[in-house]
């Protein structure tokens, strides 16, 4: 096997069961990269489980996970993840750059202090995001979307090619979501492929370039506007979903 | 001055109290520098439930010859692999896992050694500690768990950090997170078993959690809460020690409450920032 650097991400009937519960099945779909994808799929549709498959912390039950035509194991580093605010302790104390500095960890030798190349890095990591000025805040007494913008600043610093979002816009007022897409459309556009899952349905057309609609299995995956058909807003969504979408789209 | 001074020495004109301070003040820092993970974990009601459960052990050890740090050492490591595998095994709660088998083992020991007679120690002094009766050896001992368990937390510090704040994200990049957890605990076991003899196995969850959460309310960063957090419990057990000494109270209630009162102080003194 060797670099595919076309395909960031290939998965063939990827099945993940926790005990006797399916969560995901018959989950196909390639993403190529440099694509900034959304996720989209109810509470509870196995859209973490999904990034937990492709970061190859949990067993496939069958299928296969390539990320740029490698198994997961052998990409580590390549992948960075951005979890979800539930999963983080906030109680512990660390400044924005701090968390940034976290992106380091891996390339940094044990027990030195990062060196001017590691600073230089998380320096032009937080201007990126724009969480410069905000840099010795504890990430604790930030808003949503600036906890958001540092840890994409953390995955900038890893170097990862692969961002994965999750629920990144829940707790996270309209503006800053809108300013978190336009810095992860800057990523993209450097090559960086990324996964952004959410079940917020407001305007995907405008935010990805592609969705991949999920619900235990993959009902659709493509570009938004031709993806997101009635159809498939029912199997995610069930009826209530589709007249919340023409009532979004009516105007 | 000179009465201050005659206060502060006089103690030490004892070889008994210089053992009792080398041992009061190694358990005193490191329990609370381990502390600061326990604060920030949430691992309090795990530290009390492990320095319950190594009762047995330390039995056991006397029983058949060996060192109580042995025994304790081994059950403690026993008993933090156990609550991850029974809570994993049986779907229980942590905290459930954790009280049935905190209690179990407690009354195994408190058994054990009801039922053997001629054994040198009793239970108060393990309940309550008996810092002034350490050996050289014990001086020892306990230095050298010390510098281990400062040594692991040292050269471990970013993955510990990275894990303890964001455990999804650290195993994505490659951070062993469960290992790193199982050694928390590990460390947690052997920081136990030296604050044993210095402040008993009831008193042993103020070691580690008070002097840590006093540093949390003064300091906003982790590592200058690991190092005041050091200071306090180093401070607190000198204070206590001295204490004890001139009023005659046990060594181990003495420190703590002289930890307990720099929490108490730190809460009220404390301005919110913002």
């Amino acid at each position: 096997m060797t670099f595919d650097p076309t395909n960031a991400l290939t998965m063939t009937n990827v099945m993940v069961q926790f005990g006797d519960t399916v969560v995901l099945e018959h989950v196909t779909a390639t993403l190529a990269a440099g694509t900034l994808v959304g996720v989209v799929g109810p509470n509870g549709a196995g859209k973490s489980t999904l990034f937990n498959a492709i970061a190859g912390l949990v067993p496939l039950e069958q299928g296969e996970v390539l990320v740029h035509g490698l198994p997961p194991e052998k990409v580590r580093g390549r992948l960075a993840y951005v979890p979800q605010k539930e999963d983080i302790n906030w109680r512990f104390p660390l400044t924005a750059r701090e968390v940034v500095l976290l992106g380091r960890v891996h390339k940094a030798k044990r027990l030195k202090n990062p060196n001017s190349n590691d600073r230089n890095l998380v320096d032009e990591c937080l201007h990126r995001v724009g969480m410069w000025e905000l840099q010795n805040s504890l990430v604790s007494e930030l808003s949503g979307g600036q906890r958001q913008r540092v840890f994409v600043a953390r995955a900038l610093a890893q170097e990862a090619d692969i961002l994965m979002l999750d629920e990144a816009f829940s707790g996270v007022d309209f503006a800053s979501q809108e300013t978190l897409v336009s810095a992860l459309r800057e990523l993209r556009d450097e090559g960086k492929t990324i996964l952004l899952a959410t079940h917020d349905l407001t305007r995907l057309s405008e935010r990805f370039d592609t969705v991949l609609c999920i619900n235990r299995h993959v009902c659709a995956v493509g570009p938004p506007d031709t993806a997101f058909t009635p159809e498939v807003l029912e199997e995610l969504y069930g009826a209530h979903g589709v007249t919340f979408s023409e009532r979004g789209h009516s105007h | 001055m000179n009465g201050v001074l005659e206060v502060v020495s006089d103690p030490l004109q004892y070889s008994f109290m210089m053992r009792a301070l080398a041992v009061s003040v190694l358990v005193g820092v490191t329990c609370a520098v381990l502390g600061a993970y326990v604060v920030m974990r949430g691992l309090a009601f795990m530290g009390d439930a492990l320095a319950h459960a190594v009762l047995p052990g330390v039995v056991i050890a006397l029983l058949i010859g060996l060192s109580p740090f042995a025994g304790a050492a081994a059950v403690g490591i026993a008993v933090a692999i156990a609550i991850g595998y029974l809570t994993r095994r049986t779907g229980l709660s942590e905290d459930t896992t954790i009280g049935i088998l905190f209690a179990g083992l407690f009354a195994l020991g408190i058994t054990l050694l009801s039922a053997s007679d001629g054994l040198s120690v009793n239970l108060e002094d393990l309940l309550l500690g008996q810092v002034l009766g350490v050996s050289t050896t014990d001086v020892y001992i306990t230095l050298g768990m010390a510098v281990l368990v400062l040594g692991i937390l040292y050269f471990f510090h970013k993955e510990l950090v990275f894990t303890s704040f964001d455990p999804v994200g650290a195993e994505v990049i490659g951070i062993p997170t469960k290992f790193l957890s199982y050694l928390l605990l590990v460390l947690l076991a052997l920081v136990i078993v030296i604050a044993l003899q210095a402040v008993g196995l009831i008193l042993v969850m103020a070691m580690l959690v008070t002097p840590a959460a006093t540093a949390y309310l003064m300091v906003r960063r982790f590592m200058p809460m690991m190092v005041v957090g050091g200071a306090l419990g180093g401070v607190s057990a000198i204070v206590g020690l001295y204490l004890s000494f001139y009023f005659n109270i046990p060594s181990g209630a003495a420190m703590v409450l002289v930890a307990t009162g720099f929490f108490v102080t730190a809460t009220a003194l404390r301005r919110r920032v913002v």
